[in-house]
């Protein structure tokens, strides 16, 4: 009930207005909501969804490090709008690489790992691996479109593609990830990409229906003689109080 | 860059991909059929939900008038109907299966992150730094 009722429900409650009380009980309901996953993920482990509640407790830990770090690396350079000060780039890049690491150490489950490899967490691990090889192949294409030589970028996310198939293929041998799994996770990108599509495309389309038949709003008066006159003193006020 | 050339990408990445993993899955490659109808039952439930967050999201708005109440109706009535067609032909999904899909877009999710976040910290880093033109003005007077 948290997963498929709580999850949701908390995501829709953080695409409101941020001064909204939907938007304010976002925070407050969330940290319920990871409560209640992490007695379920503790109470009833070996069960279905104990199992996916275990999943979705390591999962918020690993995408919370890893987001602190992008936040990090992005905002601690130079950019228009830099609320980090400087010098946090290499934390940041520290905690990117713990986090991935985190995530390969509970996928290789060695055996000095303290961390105990949830059921399922290889389903896990294959999406993440498709996500990352279509991701960096769409933006490996994307910034060679783009040009004006960005070729650290371009060579990097070739890279983490190239890196991503092989890996793959080395989990696949190993025995770590199977074929179902990958295959599995490939039909859910294109699937789900697919039903964004359409759910994007129908609901701004009903949006826009509904928006060019609304009533348009009443014109306001034009401005009376008074009230530019008004307007005019205003302007002279403020223009001479400047020149002064 | 314009959307042609945008779209362009995306399919071009999406055939690739497509073509490199089923390299790799080889002869457990599922049935062209089964998979067509697997994607196309994951694109509902994704829609289905999709609508349900959207009308979620505009909750806040249902004060203002007689349009957000149409908006909100017609995303429900989208999501129910789709929650319909799936019952009509016996594909809701259960708690096992929300719990793996749920899985896998987490799944996805994070390696979509990792790559984003790769690009942002590349392109930010290689950003030249901008002087404030005000203090070049003071250090040339």
């Amino acid at each position: 009930m948290l997963l498929f009722v709580g999850l949701p429900s908390i995501l829709t409650l953080w695409t409101h207005r941020s001064e909204s009380i939907q938007r304010r009980a976002f925070i407050p309901l969330s940290i319920l909501v990871l409560i209640g996953l992490g007695l379920t993920a503790t109470n009833s482990a070996g069960g279905q969804v104990g199992g996916i509640a275990e999943i979705g407790l390591y999962v918020v830990g690993i995408v919370g490090i890893l987001c602190i770090g992008i936040y990090l690396m992005v905002f601690g350079g130079v950019t228009p709008v830099g609320p980090v000060p400087r010098g946090w780039r290499t934390t940041g890049g520290l905690l990117m690489i713990s986090a991935v690491t985190l995530g390969g150490i509970l996928t290789i489950d060695p055996e000095w790992s303290p961390f105990t490899t949830p059921n399922g967490w290889d389903s896990y691990a294959a999406s993440g691996i498709v996500g990352l090889i279509t991701a960096s192949l769409f933006g490996a294409v994307i910034v060679w479109l783009y040009g004006d030589q960005r070729w650290i970028a371009l060579i990097g996310l070739i890279l983490t593609t190239s890196l991503g198939l092989i890996g793959a293929l080395l989990l696949i041998e190993s025995s770590i990830i199977t074929k179902t799994d990958l295959s599995e996770a490939l039909t859910t990108a294109i699937g789900s990409t697919f039903g964004l599509l359409i759910a994007a495309i129908l609901a701004i389309g009903l949006m826009v229906q509904i928006e060019s038949k609304a009533v348009v709003p009443r014109t306001s008066p034009p401005l009376s003689k008074g009230e530019i006159e008004r307007m005019e003193q205003l302007i002279q006020a403020n223009v001479r109080s400047e020149q002064e | 860059m314009s959307l042609r050339r945008l779209s362009g990408a995306g399919i071009g990445t999406a055939t690739a991909v497509i073509i490199a993993l089923m390299m790799i899955e080889g002869e457990e490659s599922p049935a062209i059929e089964d998979r067509l109808r697997s994607i196309l039952m994951q694109a509902l439930w994704t829609a289905m939900i999709a609508w349900m967050i959207i009308a979620g999201s505009m909750l806040g708005l249902l004060g203002r008038g007689r349009a957000p109440w149409l908006q909100v109706g017609g995303l429900l009535f989208l999501s129910l109907s789709t929650l319909g067609i799936l019952a009509i032909i016996g594909e809701i999904p259960t708690e096992d299966v929300l719990g793996g899909l749920t899985i896998r877009w987490a799944g996805l999710a994070t390696g979509v992150m990792i790559v984003l976040g790769y690009v942002l910290a590349t392109l930010t880093a290689s950003m030249d730094e901008e002087e404030d033109p005000l203090l070049i003005l003071g250090r040339e007077q």
